[in-house]
């Protein structure tokens, strides 16, 4: 018969395995989730663009901001149907990301594979459909592997003049259910 | 009864203290499955991407939340000179580079909370729009508390332990294959103020 201790240490070792391995996987949905919270005021500012202000010493949004880019953000929430995104163009570097729930950058349309125009792109769920008319007036469907995640601009705006152009330029951008 | 009631809650307390504190020690000291260390630099294969295992999101949660995947733009960190001792606010560093394999870059200083360093001097980076390079496409920087007679500069003022990260958006394809080898900005501390070096 195995003594006492073993059997604690055993089965000790075998719930900090277990919390360990639960704790890493589930430590990104957590960070995740507070910043779709922050980003969207606490869910108050869902499937709508948030364009944050020029990046400076004083953000605290987002870990590791670049002070050369110009950010907005879109919490998108796809429980009451798809969410269709709109960019305009951008005469310089420019991207739309978007972000599962456990942090997967699992898309990305810069400004050189965009059409001159700009773009939509439509956010579903794999149960999700769209109708054809829909389907036609996108550049591009995503399928999300989230009911939220977080979409994401950045556009190249080093310098003060071309951060104004920038904030001019997000103001007709769109982000909302269909 | 009582004994027994005690033998389960020492196994669930230690338990989670043991496996909690291990995943926290792991997230806090960067332990990055896919880290490739380039002289000085590390940055990881997998940041953003859907192929990124459980510790390498953990990581990127803490320190480059909403990073992009490396088709499309890779990062690089550090947090040491060439000498491999930690970047120290208070010192002055020269950085010295060459063209970089990408688009656009960037460097940016953080303090040890990876936010910029609260310093009113509105200098926490250089970029591929700032810099002038010289003919051969060298150039060189300095990162320092103040910026004397620099012309390229990046103010360390409280910036304490400080890191460095460089990003490269829109990196040429053949790069992102060979990550341990793209060449790099070389940093040398010059000067360290109270030091006497």
């Amino acid at each position: 018969m195995k003594k006492p201790w073993t059997i604690w240490v055993g089965l000790t070792l075998l719930v900090a395995a277990v919390l360990h391995v639960g704790f890493m996987f589930g430590y990104p949905y957590i960070v995740m989730n507070a910043a779709m919270d922050r980003l969207s005021a606490n869910g108050e500012r869902q499937n709508v663009w948030t364009h944050a202000p020029r990046m400076t010493e004083t953000a605290r949004l987002i870990v590791r901001p670049s002070p050369d880019l110009a950010y907005s953000s879109c919490v998108y929430d796809l429980s009451d149907g798809p969410v269709q995104i709109s960019v305009q163009p951008w005469g310089d570097y420019m991207s739309l990301s978007l972000f599962g729930a456990n942090t997967d950058n699992y898309f990305t349309l810069n400004d050189r594979r965009m059409p001159q125009s700009g773009a939509v792109v439509i956010v579903r769920t794999a149960d999700q459909s769209l109708t054809e008319t829909q389907q036609a007036a996108a550049f591009e469907v995503v399928e999300s592997p989230s009911q939220r995640g977080i979409a994401l601009v950045r556009r190249l705006a080093p310098s003060a003049e071309r951060f104004a152009e920038a904030e001019a330029a997000r103001e007709r951008e769109t982000c909302g259910s269909l | 009864m009582l004994k027994r009631i005690l033998f389960v809650l020492s196994i669930l307390l230690i338990g989670a203290v043991l496996g909690v504190g291990s995943a926290l020690l792991m997230i806090r000291n960067g332990a990055m499955i896919g880290r490739v260390d380039n002289n000085h630099w590390y940055t990881s294969r997998t940041v953003g991407s859907v192929d990124a295992d459980p510790y390498t999101r953990a990581l990127v949660a803490r320190i480059g939340l909403l990073g992009l995947n490396r088709q499309e733009t890779i990062y690089y960190s550090r947090t040491e000179d060439e000498a491999g001792v930690a970047f120290d606010g208070a010192c002055t560093y020269r950085i010295d580079g060459g063209p970089l394999a990408a688009r656009w870059w960037s460097i940016t200083l953080y303090a040890p909370d990876n936010f910029l360093a609260v310093n009113g001097d509105n200098q926490p980076s250089i970029d591929a729009t700032s810099v002038e390079p010289n003919a051969d496409g060298s150039w060189s920087a300095r990162i320092a508390p103040e910026r004397g007679d620099a012309q390229h500069w990046i103010s360390s003022k409280n910036g304490g332990a400080f890191a460095l990260s460089i990003r490269l958006y829109n990196p040429e394809p053949a790069i992102s294959d060979h990550l341990e080898d793209v060449p790099l900005p070389v940093i040398t501390r010059e000067a360290c103020e109270g030091a006497g070096q």
